[in-house]
């Protein structure tokens, strides 16, 4: 872990925020101790109603906890949801002020988090990606004015429905999302994505550098303008950070707009408790996320800027 | 349809090597067409570069330390440029010119100068371009020589006296001089 992280981490491991994942701990303690309750009772009932029942001992084990697994998860979901609302709410939103947000403002000083904002389907839509995908659904907004950009989760999904009539989901993308504006207007628009989506594009456009051309296909109706801005050195450096990270990434510079996409599949900033305490694994891999969007955004930015149109 | 086939198999099978070699007669072309695009860009970024020639005359001569010889040294490149249509001829030139570049920017006065530094942005951005565009011709060549060396393809292309192009390749010594100036 490295020392950024450290401080950071030295920072919320405050007795406050121990507190805080004590009281997490002990409200799930709670819950589950509920629902333990509700089920021995809903077993009990259900045990007095089919006692009479004539039928094998096999069907009248499984009818029992059937029912009482049913019973008991409606009933549970009903009542915790009453009993815990604002005590849930409340510890979210201290987890949220005390640990996330001075996560993401390691790296965006005026930075606004909502959890429950979302990127528009257009922003991530439109000059990006072009892929077909069936259920669009956006969270944990990041908003930085400062540095003109928008970061967001975003989870695209595919539906199938089989003969029978059952529908299905797969993921297509799972992740974190950028949208930054740039200084500089490039006059066309340049993608570079991974996997075989542009293989079939006409405006792909072969690169000199095997290496590179395994992991992405650039997209792009300008050749010359992608070489002049997918130099050799550039090409090297970016196969190199397919080595560094962990997830994999996508970019595409449309006009004044830089786009960054990488690949997570764990939700983000879901979990910063675990068993009382700080979930220390967990936020390091948030952070890790972060920090990797953010290289790549210097990264990209500082290479347009340098760029002479 | 079997019953054809099977009676008239002779013929479906010259159909089907015509097709064939239609298919890799046009692929061949194709590429052929894109390595002489390539080849053209090139040559329209070359005359580009060479156009900034005069200006850079002009600023040098506003200077009174330089090496004469610089002065001829750059009006013959532009003469030997303007008459000579060979491209690779014309790279090493441009390899000429870089190194003359770099000698002008070697007094530190001429380096300094408004119109020069006016002058330096433009001659940065040719070579750029122009190295793209060497870049995207060496992919096209590699393209077009795989597509003419392959089996079956090389075939019809051993057929129709298609030759291997050649790559265009920078000197050592214009690439370090561009790392250290640009």
């Amino acid at each position: 872990m490295n020392d950024k992280f450290n401080n950071y981490y030295s920072k919320i491991d405050t007795i406050d925020n121990i507190e805080l994942a004590s009281e997490a701990s002990e409200n799930n303690k709670n819950k589950s101790l509920i629902s333990t309750v509700i089920f021995i009772i809903v077993l009990l009932i259900v045990l007095i109603f089919t006692k009479d029942l004539d039928s094998n001992i096999f069907f009248r084990i499984l009818f029992t906890l059937v029912t009482t697994t049913i019973i008991t998860t409606i009933i549970s979901i009903i009542l915790l949801s009453i009993l815990f609302s604002k005590k849930n709410k409340s510890i979210n939103d201290k987890a949220t002020a005390n640990i996330i947000i001075p996560l993401i403002k390691e790296f965006y000083e005026d930075a606004q988090y909502n959890r429950y904002s979302s990127m528009s389907e257009y922003d991530y839509n439109h000059s990006m990606y072009n892929e077909h995908y069936d259920r669009y659904t956006s969270n944990n907004l990041i908003k930085s004015q400062k540095y003109k950009l928008t970061l967001s989760q975003v989870h695209t999904e595919n539906r199938h429905t089989d003969k029978d009539g059952h529908t299905t989901y797969t993921t297509i993308f799972k992740g974190l999302v950028c949208k930054k504006n740039i200084s500089k207007v490039i006059p066309s628009t340049l993608k570079v994505l991974r996997n075989l989506s542009g293989l079939l594009n006409k405006n792909r456009v072969t690169m000199d550098m095997k290496d590179f051309e395994k992991y992405f296909d650039v997209i792009c109706d300008n050749k010359i303008l992608t070489m002049r801005i997918l130099t050799s050195d550039i090409l090297l450096d970016i196969t190199n950070k397919i080595n560094e990270m962990d997830g994999r990434f996508e970019f595409a510079i449309d006009k004044d707009n830089l786009y960054i996409r990488i690949s997570y599949y764990n939700n983000i900033f879901s979990k910063v408790f675990n068993k009382g305490k700080l979930d220390k694994i967990s936020l390091y891999e948030y952070y890790n996320l972060l920090n990797n969007m953010n290289n790549l955004i210097n990264y990209i930015d500082t290479l347009i800027k340098e760029f002479e149109v | 349809m079997i019953e054809f086939i099977k009676e008239y198999w002779f013929i479906v099978l010259i159909g089907i090597i015509i097709f064939w070699f239609l298919i890799v007669y046009n692929t061949l072309i194709r590429r052929s067409n894109s390595v002489k695009s390539a080849k053209a860009t090139i040559e329209v970024y070359l005359k580009q570069r060479f156009d900034l020639i005069p200006s850079l005359i002009e600023v040098v001569k506003g200077y009174s330390n330089y090496e004469k010889s610089l002065l001829t040294d750059l009006a013959d490149l532009r003469s030997f440029a303007s008459k000579n249509e060979n491209i690779y001829k014309n790279n090493l030139n441009n390899d000429k010119l870089n190194r003359l570049i770099v000698t002008i920017e070697s007094y530190p006065e001429l380096k300094a100068s408004e119109q020069y530094l006016k002058l330096q942005k433009s001659l940065i951005k040719a070579e750029d371009l122009l190295q793209a565009a060497r870049r995207i011709y060496n992919i096209e060549v590699e393209k077009y020589n795989n597509a003419i060396s392959v089996f079956p393809s090389n075939i019809v292309s051993n057929l129709l006296g298609y030759k291997q192009m050649n790559y265009i390749q920078s000197s050592n010594e214009e690439n370090n001089n561009i790392k250290v100036n640009l």
